[in-house]
């Protein structure tokens, strides 16, 4: 079913909206939940926390595009719960990407990134990124892929997406700098 | 603070989301049409699965009982002989029915190989039933190499997770190899281990994942026994071949270059031995100005020759890319080794 249509079911408080919300997009919310949280039941709660994010937030929001809307969700729904399954271990810097990322910004630049200008700086990073190196970049560090899936995925070595992500890891260290973020 | 960074990239522009998830629902269309293919093949296996649980003298066969180094050497990527310069280790946790041995170990001071025994209380082909990868066993968690109280981060090399064979229904048994992402390893450090998941591998492209928690620590020495470092310092346009370190299992290559590939793949070292007129290079990792190739040092008889290419001065595709008439002609700087001197 096209986007516009299932938004206009989330609109008129179909329950139909879930059940084709969940037949077009439920693969990708399973699959971006699964790399951050292991156990099938809490998928399962992830993945229905989720779709009842959507149901709340749409109406009054009209996505300009719902794929990305439901992912995003579906990538912070994740993110919760690995916070909340992992909080007495204090481990997600350890067990995430992010820990690569970690010489790219320091704690007083993320102070107030909620202007936007951080949000904007990445995305115009991403931009300067050729296709190939972003689709990598975004694989590693905004669906959590193992750098071999990633490799697989995008039809190239693993020591090729590597050293894609050890060059953007630097280029980014390079932007925020420039930027005054390092 | 890279919590933070979490939230912070949750919200990049739509388009770059779309963009990678096409990546991800093409991968899964060729993962199905393997998967068809493959449908005979998985069958047939299935087929003798069954066959297998009725009779379960035929799944279970002895444990397994050697060394495993030994039994794999020949049989790795990296192959080599592993068990002449190896140390006992022997370390046992057990977690979610699986019982995980770590055996032996040997490090060269470049690359740290573990050889672990996987034990399943039950038959692994019962967590699935679909075909399972039948030579490597891949782990989610944290590895770390500890010296003088620092965690050096670890990268693993080669396939993901453990190379190796099921030995029965019931066992695994294979190697980790991994490296320093930067520098060398110290004379002396710990290897510690925090696995939350073994995973087995299946034919559609995905991972059955078995949870626990496994947490071994194993303290390493170094054993730079036949491990030589050849100088090389070969310079051309500011392209150098710097040295070669060679260990009985592993040649590593390290380069430098000027700050001119950041945004490109264009740099790569090419290798050929007198064994063969193919490209040798098994893995590499190029940074901004330096870089590392590695080589099994099975594929290498007495010598080598290395060269330093820039794939944006000359046009190859597909396999005329590793000619070897046509990287002579066109490397910047290469070098010719002889391993008998």
């Amino acid at each position: 079913m096209d986007d516009n249509k299932i938004i206009e079911l989330y609109n008129c408080r179909s329950e139909d909206a879930l059940i084709e919300t969940e037949k077009k997009y439920g693969k990708l919310v399973t699959f971006i939940i699964s790399k951050l949280i292991r156990n099938q039941l809490d998928i399962e709660e992830c993945a229905n926390d989720t779709y009842l994010g959507v149901w709340f937030t749409i109406p009054p929001k009209t996505p300009d595009n719902l794929k990305a809307y439901i992912l995003k969700i579906a990538r912070n729904q994740a993110l919760k719960k690995y916070e909340y399954l992992h909080a007495a271990k204090r481990d997600i810097d350890k067990c995430l990407p992010y820990e690569e990322l970690s010489n790219c910004l320091t704690q007083e630049s993320v102070n107030g990134w909620e202007d936007n200008e951080l949000k904007d700086i990445i995305d115009d990073f991403l931009a300067s990124l050729s296709k190939s190196q972003r689709q990598v970049f975004m694989l590693r560090y905004w669906y959590f892929m193992p750098v071999n899936e990633i490799s697989k995925c995008c039809n190239m070595s693993k020591s090729k997406a590597e050293t894609i992500l050890f060059r953007a890891r630097n280029k980014l260290r390079e932007y925020l700098g420039e930027r005054g973020y390092l | 603070m890279k919590s933070e960074l979490v939230y912070i990239m949750s919200e990049v522009d739509d388009k770059y989301i779309i963009e990678a998830s096409s990546c991800i629902e093409q991968n899964e269309k060729r993962s199905l049409y393997r998967f068809r293919y493959a449908f005979g093949v998985v069958a047939a296996i299935v087929c003798v699965i069954i066959l297998s649980i009725s009779n379960p003298v035929l799944a279970r066969k002895l444990p397994f009982v050697g060394n495993i180094f030994e039994y794999l050497q020949d049989k790795l990527d990296f192959s080599g002989a592993y068990q002449n310069y190896s140390s006992n280790a022997d370390m046992t946790v057990k977690s979610g029915g699986i019982t995980v041995n770590i055996q032996e170990t040997y490090c060269d001071g470049e690359n740290l190989f573990v050889s672990y025994q996987i034990e399943s209380d039950k038959a692994f082909s019962e967590y699935t039933s679909e075909e399972i990868l039948k030579t490597q066993l891949d782990f989610d968690g944290v590895i770390c190499a500890v010296s003088d109280g620092k965690g050096l981060n670890v990268g693993d090399f080669g396939v993901s997770g453990l190379e190796g064979e099921f030995v029965d229904e019931h066992t695994f048994i294979g190697v980790e190899t991994v490296r320093l992402e930067d520098g060398v390893f110290p004379d002396t450090f710990v290897y510690e281990v925090q696995l939350y998941s073994w995973n087995l591998i299946l034919n559609n492209g995905t991972e059955h994942k078995i949870s626990g928690f496994w947490n071994l620590s194993i303290p390493i020495t170094v054993n730079r026994e036949e491990v030589e470092v050849i100088k090389v310092n070969a310079s051309e346009e500011n392209h150098n071949i710097d040295q070669v370190v060679v260990s009985p299992i592993m040649i590593t290559i390290y380069t430098s270059y000027p700050e001119l590939y950041n945004d490109n793949v264009n740099y790569e070292v090419v290798v050929f031995s007198e064994k063969t007129d193919n490209n040798i290079t098994y893995q590499a990792c190029y940074g901004n100005t330096e870089g590392k190739t590695w080589i099994p040092r099975n594929l290498v008889g007495d010598s080598l020759s290395i060269y330093v290419v820039d794939y944006s001065s000359f046009t190859l595709k597909g396999k005329d890319a590793y000619d070897k008439k046509e990287i002579e002609k066109h490397a910047i700087v290469s070098t010719h080794i002889d391993l008998t001197e």
